[in-house]
């Protein structure tokens, strides 16, 4: 009898504890979310996280659409953030367990009803020093002007997450104010004429950077963070915040998750300032909560993407007006643009 | 009744050997394939829609057709290639073949990722290549090689040109010597010998080959992807952002049907036009195939002749190779292409060597000074570790499992006519046609009621699914040239049916059946599509965390492990090379 309350309870704790399945980006970035954040949930909750990898835009429409969830949390980019919501493949998340701290801290733009905003990335333009020493490229007008700027570029490919439309657009002087809805025939136009020094449109992050390191390319648009440790890395590469894009990848819950609960106290504890301010220590990302730059050192808050003075000179894409609809087309912007693209490649 | 027994009968033994595969085929892959129909037109509403747009679109005909001739260019690449080296292995030592074929099999271990970013330190614009080419002063600036359809054209070859190689290799063993020598005693030239018995014979090696090599270069996007330029947007590529980025099933499961269609049209062409026997699917019998032999044989003879009377060149290729079939001196020319081709294959090995030496954190070439750092990092995590087990052991049962019920079905394909053969036939390759990622999502739908997410039973079913047709065309293709006379001979002598295909058909078949069983585990071992949606966090799998190591940063840990495993699977195929010597000896000895 006692043995069997002793066993009973042994497994009611467990069940208390249990696990939660979190599905982020792999590879060293995810290596220094188990350091700076996963480890430190274990320890302080007793649940276990389980890491899995590749969190993509079918992968969960597939998982809730067969009834057999396997995440908890996904960690997805932007756009993906809100094809999911809109097409209601998300939970509502949970923001009552906040502790007040983080509450106080967080401000209301990073927690969306279907996601909470985790960590900023930047795709910013790098260089080749060997080719431009200090002086690169300053401004996206700089990147197009082959005159100035001679040399191979490699810019992101429009049917990549982070399309270059805007850049196209920057380099012809549009501001940001001005640039929704976004203009898409000026915008092709203008990646016409950068298009014969383009020697490769890239469709993943490790290819710009690679290929300024190796030399392949003078100028390409590149993740802040991973130029960041290449250059630490004695690489021949530097790059500027100058007009880059600050994105941000949503913490999401997908409809059915089977830890539901343990997935909301893991993204209060994932927003903590001290957590995130391990994190960007580790690989130089933008945290979400802005009070962990008080534990960051000034040397590791300037490559920062979400800096405050770093964040000022960068650009914000609108990825709300790209998941709209064009009443032309009866598409989202976003399909109607890589359609076009996909036309952009072919014609000569 | 025994099994033996039950085999005797021709119609239950068509169906107890066909049994494995379709139960296979119908339990997981079969519901796939309905399900991308019902969804390219979405079955609530049928709305064929996204067919009327696609097939108005003249920039998807577009990219359909060149990504269809640039799959043909690249097969016709290959099984010119194949020939030379081929006939060449045929020709020498045991021994020789056999290193031969490990230095052709030995970048099969590495990931094609790797593989693609092997070439891309290669073909640079400070590359290797163009290091040398400036440096003999052959060009005076760096010539763009990276990037280009030259580029795309060599990652592809480099991938694919071993699945035409060895069927090819497979189909010249077979060959019966002797009917060269009778040839040549009833009064045939060398020449005439090699066009109307030699490569007829070779044809249904070819023929599996090329059907092997083009569909895997129609539906390859890694190579592309990372190695192509501007230009060199395959079809696949735009299926796989459609689904991938767009998240739109309709029109990605739409194009796949197109796709599907389209290729099944080309190789019931090519089927029809080169007559290549039933290896890609005509409904005939054995004696119908024999006949068909016959009018192959005619054609290439008649081809062969023309050629040579319009040039000299033509008929000295020709000659030499017929030198070969007279067990004449090798010829130089074949000699001298497999050399290159084993070079070609050597390259990028050796170029990963290097960089998995090196101390810095990018691929940087040469490496500036030495460090074990990447060995470290690999030896020293735990989940590289794992998943190279992982992948190891599920590719291990995807060739043992695939094997056994791929040639199971191809006995059943090859010898016996039954209704819907054709149609059986064109399912079992579909796996081959259909974009991995629609193969995945349905593969998810199915594996979930089973309970086999996150499973590595489940992972074995997917990969089963792909590599089973790999299985069935190479064995088919030795099949179709065995004399099953034979078999019949053996039969009428008292053996029962288990008994003859031990001792008569096992022993020709033999180095298919090796060829079948790598080719299957090496389309696991690679595989990453599938992995990504049916392995969990219980098993990821090596090329899962490859993909993830090579998401955002290109650690040279990635050449690490590709030296890891071809020094290890050298190492190990030397030792049991040796092992077996010794114990040969050991055991001539004991008999002396």
């Amino acid at each position: 009898m006692i043995a069997a309350a002793g066993f009973g309870l042994s497994s009611l704790t467990a069940a208390a504890d249990g696990s939660v399945v979190v599905s982020s980006w792999g590879g060293s970035f995810q290596a220094a979310e188990r350091k700076a954040i996963f480890d430190h949930f274990e320890k302080a909750t007793g649940i276990d996280v389980v890491d899995d990898s590749g969190p993509s835009l079918v992968k969960i429409k597939t998982m809730v659409e067969s009834g057999n969830v396997q995440w908890d949390v996904a960690e997805v980019n932007q756009g993906d953030y809100l094809a999911l919501a809109e097409q209601g493949l998300l939970e509502e998340i949970d923001y009552s367990v906040l502790d007040e701290e983080t509450r106080k801290q967080m401000p209301q733009t990073a927690l969306l009803k279907y996601g909470a905003e985790g960590v900023s990335y930047s795709r910013v333009i790098g260089w080749n020093t060997k080719t431009f020493g200090e002086n690169g490229p300053q401004s996206w007008a700089d990147v197009w002007d082959t005159k100035k700027f001679p040399g191979a570029r490699v810019i992101d490919a429009g049917d990549y997450p982070n399309a270059p439309f805007e850049y196209a657009l920057l380099a012809e002087g549009v501001t940001m104010d001005k640039m929704y809805p976004l203009d898409l025939d000026r915008s092709f136009a203008s990646l016409r004429k950068i298009r014969p020094d383009v020697v490769k449109w890239s469709t993943t992050s490790a290819m710009g950077p690679e290929a300024l390191a190796s030399g392949e390319a003078d100028i390409a648009i590149v993740s802040s963070s991973r130029i960041e440790a290449l250059k630490q890395n004695g690489a021949p590469v530097d790059y500027t915040f100058n007009q880059g894009a600050l994105i941000k990848d949503y913490l999401v819950v997908p409809k059915g998750a089977k830890n539901k609960e343990n997935a909301m106290k893991f993204i209060a504890f994932y927003l903590k300032a001290d957590g995130q301010a391990r994190l960007s220590a580790l690989q130089p990302l933008g945290p979400s909560n802005p009070a962990a730059f008080e534990q960051i050192s000034e040397d590791v808050a300037h490559s920062i993407p979400t800096y405050p003075k770093n964040a000022e000179k960068q650009i914000l894409i609108d990825y709300g007006w790209w998941a709209q609809i064009d009443p032309k087309e009866k598409k989202t912007w976003r399909e109607v643009a890589v359609a076009r693209w996909q036309q952009f490649l072919l014609e000569n | 009744m025994s099994p033996a027994r039950l085999l005797a009968h021709p119609a239950l033994r068509t169906t107890a050997l066909l049994a494995p595969l379709v139960l296979l085929f119908s339990l997981i892959y079969v519901g796939s394939l309905v399900r991308m129909l019902l969804t390219s037109i979405d079955y609530a509403s049928l709305n064929f829609q996204p067919y009327v747009d696609l097939l108005s679109d003249r920039n998807i005909l577009h990219s359909i057709r060149s990504t269809i001739t640039m799959a043909a260019l690249v097969t016709v690449i290959c099984v010119v290639i194949s020939y030379p080296v081929a006939i060449t292995m045929a020709r020498s030592s045991a021994l020789t073949a056999k290193i031969i074929t490990w230095l052709i099999v030995l970048p099969m271990w590495i990931s094609t990722l790797v593989r693609s970013y092997a070439w891309i330190v290669l073909l640079g614009r400070q590359g290797v290549t163009n290091n040398l080419l400036v440096g003999a002063g052959i060009v005076d600036r760096p010539v763009s090689l990276l990037y280009t359809p030259f580029s795309v054209y060599v990652g592809l070859i480099y991938v694919l040109l071993p699945f035409s190689v060895f069927p090819i290799y497979n189909s010249i063993k077979l060959i019966d010597q002797r009917l060269l020598g009778a040839a040549r005693s009833l009064g045939a030239s060398r020449f005439i010998a090699m066009a109307a018995i030699f490569f007829p014979l070779t044809l249904p090696g070819a023929a599996v080959g090329s059907v092997l090599v083009f569909v895997m270069a129609l539906s390859y996007w890694v190579t592309p992807t990372l190695l192509g330029g501007p230009g060199d947007t395959t079809f696949v590529m735009i299926i796989e952002k459609q689904i991938n980025l767009i998240g739109n099933m309709q029109l990605g499961s739409a194009m796949a049907v197109v796709l599907l269609v389209v290729t099944v049209a080309i190789l019931l062409v090519f089927q029809k036009v080169l007559g290549f026997g039933s290896v890609i699917g005509a409904s005939g019998t054995y004696s119908n195939s024999g006949q068909k032999l016959v009018r192959m044989a005619t054609r290439a003879l008649v081809l062969v002749t023309m050629l040579g009377r319009r040039g000299p060149s033509a008929a000295a290729a020709s000659e030499s190779a017929a030198s070969y079939a007279e067990g004449g001196r090798l010829p130089d020319f074949s000699r001298c292409i497999t050399f290159l081709t084993i070079v070609f294959f050597l390259v990028p090995i050796l170029i990963l060597i290097p960089l998995s030496f090196g101390s810095s954190a990018y691929l940087k070439f040469p490496p500036t000074d030495f460090s074990w750092r990447w060995y470290e990092a690999y030896f020293g995590d735990r989940d590289w570790i794992t998943a190279t087990f992982v992948s190891l052991r599920v590719a291990a049962a995807t060739a043992v499992i695939g094997v056994v019920i791929g040639a199971m079905a191809a006995l059943a394909l090859a010898k016996a006519s039954f209704p819907f053969r054709g149609a059986l036939l064109a399912v079992i390759l579909s796996p081959l046609l259909v974009p991995n990622i629609i193969t995945a999502v349905s593969l998810y739908f199915q594996l979930s009621p089973l309970g086999l997410i996150d499973t590595q039973t489940g992972l074995i079913l997917g990969h089963l699914v792909l590599a089973t047709p790999f299985v069935v065309m190479v064995i088919m293709g030795a099949l179709q040239n065995f004399d099953f006379n034979l078999e019949k001979a053996a039969r009428s002598l008292g053996a029962g049916p288990l008994t003859a295909f031990r001792t008569v058909m096992l022993p020709l078949i033999a180095s298919a059946v090796v060829t079948a069983a790598f080719f299957a585990f090496i389309i696991s071992f690679d595989e990453v599509v599938v992995a990504v949606f049916v392995s969990g966090p219980s098993a990821p799998t090596l090329p899962k965390q490859l993909l993830n190591a090579t998401r955002f940063e290109l650690s040279p840990t990635i050449a690490a492990i590709s030296v890891i495993l071809v020094a290890g699977t050298t190492l190990l195929v030397l030792g049991s090379e040796l092992a077996g010597r010794l114990l040969r000896r050991h055991e001539a000895k004991r008999a002396g």
